[in-house]
């Protein structure tokens, strides 16, 4: 891979994303929703992101242009310096792949149900090629290590595990293929707090561990402010503010911003109630 | 303060392959009128179907066995489905986490609320139709006439929440349970929607039984709070006490694994209720 380490993980230049929403009878787009909205930001390296936003903002229109799912109408996606092109062909996916993974907010849905959770984990390194069956097997084993999924697990299927369980082996799948930059679609949404609290706690170990960037996507105020460095806001597909968490959360300078802020419930206690 | 809601020794048991296995054990709750009571614990851990024994809607094949039930000071232990039915909405109704699965997708709201009505008020169509923009309005919905034609479809996730209290309230419930209510809506909306059930609530009197797994939101809103685990309730009491001084182990580790209680980037404390729970996804 190209570029020093100085190079930002993620760079995302001004990116605009229109969907048609009515077509003349010709097919030619007479009106169109502006998804994304010239947006910008950067991630450096093996630092987090904190992505904040109400349904509708663009959250998962952006992810999806960093995975290159989704092409963009302007701008540009950097990895490590490097643009990203929107292209569908095998190397351009490839380059994606070894550099960005995804984790999605519910592994119900996202692992595979008829394979084998090792298998699942697998898939990635199976896909890129060039390693035998018991290679394969090895590099799970270390990685289920890593991300504290037992042993007997493995050769379970997805629906024999806990929420928990299942979004261990969702990081797992992801970081096999050595990312530098990881994408976290809300990925704690669905757990219970104590099961969030297990899964942070990896994501945390696995980023001081390795040199792992991460877009932290989430509606939780209170999850991002405890992961990630930096912070943006999303509203109908700007960003409208963004900074260093602290300042961001406690003097919020967009209006709304701090209404999104003031809206969190807080734990509101004896002693101050 | 009378209670509005009184459930004493309830248990709830499934049948499986090993014989039956209780998942409600032995809860007692009372929530008196104008009073809103949480009920807060983890997936699995019991606390929907406590409240669904207390509606008459538990799933088909579950077994449920209950000291006492009672509803505005009636006894309704022991009635039948049909009998049950007619407690519905009138005395006892209920505010679903998911507002899309509990309205009829190819029905227009105005449709759907002049049902409601007229299957609890002797009332005209027409009658049931002011009713239904009365109590539209009543949540806040300054177009209830378009709400009325439209498709659930058509409006936005708080929007659809506020017809469903509209709905519920229409039939002036003694008791209101509310399962999740807000867990499927934006924190904006959210307060937005709160605010509005406690206030309706005051002002009619009505007990709430609030179901949540936001201890945060619970602290804000309700007026005690039980904490449910694995079929039981291992702590109650009024929120300042509970949230602020939690006496039990799990309550004390359900509180320390929130992150806002935790200096950011810390590693989060794993308490023993975390293991226990770990043993069941998400409902």
């Amino acid at each position: 891979m190209s570029g020093s380490a100085a190079d930002p993980a993620l760079r995302v230049e001004a990116v605009t994303v229109s969907f048609p929403t009515t077509r003349d009878w010709l097919g030619r787009v007479r009106e169109s929703v502006t998804a994304l909205d010239g947006v910008s930001l950067e991630i450096p390296a093996a630092a987090s992101l904190g992505l904040i936003g109400e349904s509708g903002s663009g959250k998962t229109t952006l992810a999806r242009v960093v995975l290159g799912m989704q092409s963009a109408d302007a701008g540009a996606v950097y990895f490590a310096g490097r643009q990203l092109r929107f292209d569908r062909s095998r190397a351009a996916r490839r380059r994606r792949s070894e550099y960005c993974q995804i984790v999605f907010q519910d592994p119900r849905t996202s692992l595979d149900p008829r394979l084998r959770v090792w298998e699942i984990m697998a898939e990635g390194l199976a896909i890129r090629g060039g390693a035998s069956r018991p290679a394969l097997r090895r590099a799970v084993d270390e990685m289920a290590a890593e991300v504290g999924i037992s042993a007997r697990a493995l050769d379970r299927y997805p629906h024999e595990l806990s929420g928990g369980q299942r979004q261990r082996v969702a990081i797992g799948r992801a970081l096999l293929l050595r990312p530098r930059l990881l994408i976290l679609d809300e990925p704690t949404s669905a757990l219970d707090v104590t099961i969030q609290a297990q899964v942070l706690n990896v994501l945390m170990d696995l980023q001081a561990r390795q040199d792992l960037a991460y877009l932290f996507i989430s509606h939780d105020v209170s999850v991002i402010r405890h992961l990630c460095d930096r912070v943006a806001v999303l509203y109908r597909g700007r960003i409208v503010e963004t900074g260093r968490t602290r300042d961001v959360l406690e003097h919020p300078q967009d209006a709304y911003t701090r209404k999104l802020i003031e809206a969190v419930p807080r734990i509101r206690d004896g002693g101050q109630a | 303060m009378t209670a509005a809601l009184e459930i004493e020794g309830l248990s709830v048991s499934f049948p499986t392959r090993d014989g039956w296995v209780p998942v409600v054990r032995e809860v007692s709750l009372c929530v008196d009128e104008g009073e809103i009571a949480g009920l807060v614990g983890e997936s699995g851990s019991g606390k929907s179907l406590t409240a669904m024994s207390a509606l008459g809607l538990l799933p088909a094949g579950a077994r449920m066995q209950c000291e006492r039930l009672r509803l505005d000071g009636e006894s309704v232990d022991g009635r039948t489905g049909r009998e049950m039915e007619a407690l519905r909405g009138s005395r006892i109704a209920l505010v679903p986490q998911e507002p899309m699965n509990s309205l009829n997708p190819t029905m227009r709201i105005g449709r759907q609320l002049e049902l409601v009505v007229r299957s609890n008020r002797r009332v005209s169509s027409a009658q049931a139709r002011d009713i239904a923009v009365e109590y539209l309005e009543r949540m806040l919905i300054t177009d209830a006439a378009r709400v009325m034609t439209a498709h659930p479809f058509e409006l936005s996730g708080g929007m659809r929440q506020r017809v469903l209290l509209a709905m519920a309230f229409s039939c002036n419930p003694r008791v209101l349970i509310a399962d999740e209510p807000t867990t499927a809506l934006d924190v904006t909306v959210q307060q937005e929607v709160l605010t509005l059930l406690r206030e309706s609530a005051a002002a009619t009197d009505t007990a709430v039984l609030f179901i949540s797994h936001d201890l945060a939101v619970v602290s804000q809103l309700c007026d005690t709070v039980a904490v449910m685990r694995a079929g039981e309730i291992v702590e109650r009491g009024e929120t300042s006490d509970v949230i602020g001084r939690p006496m039990h182990p799990y309550t004390r580790a359900l509180l320390a694994s929130l992150p806002a209680n935790s200096p950011p980037g810390s590693r989060l404390p794993i308490g023993e209720g975390g293991a226990a729970a770990d043993s069941g996804g998400p409902a």
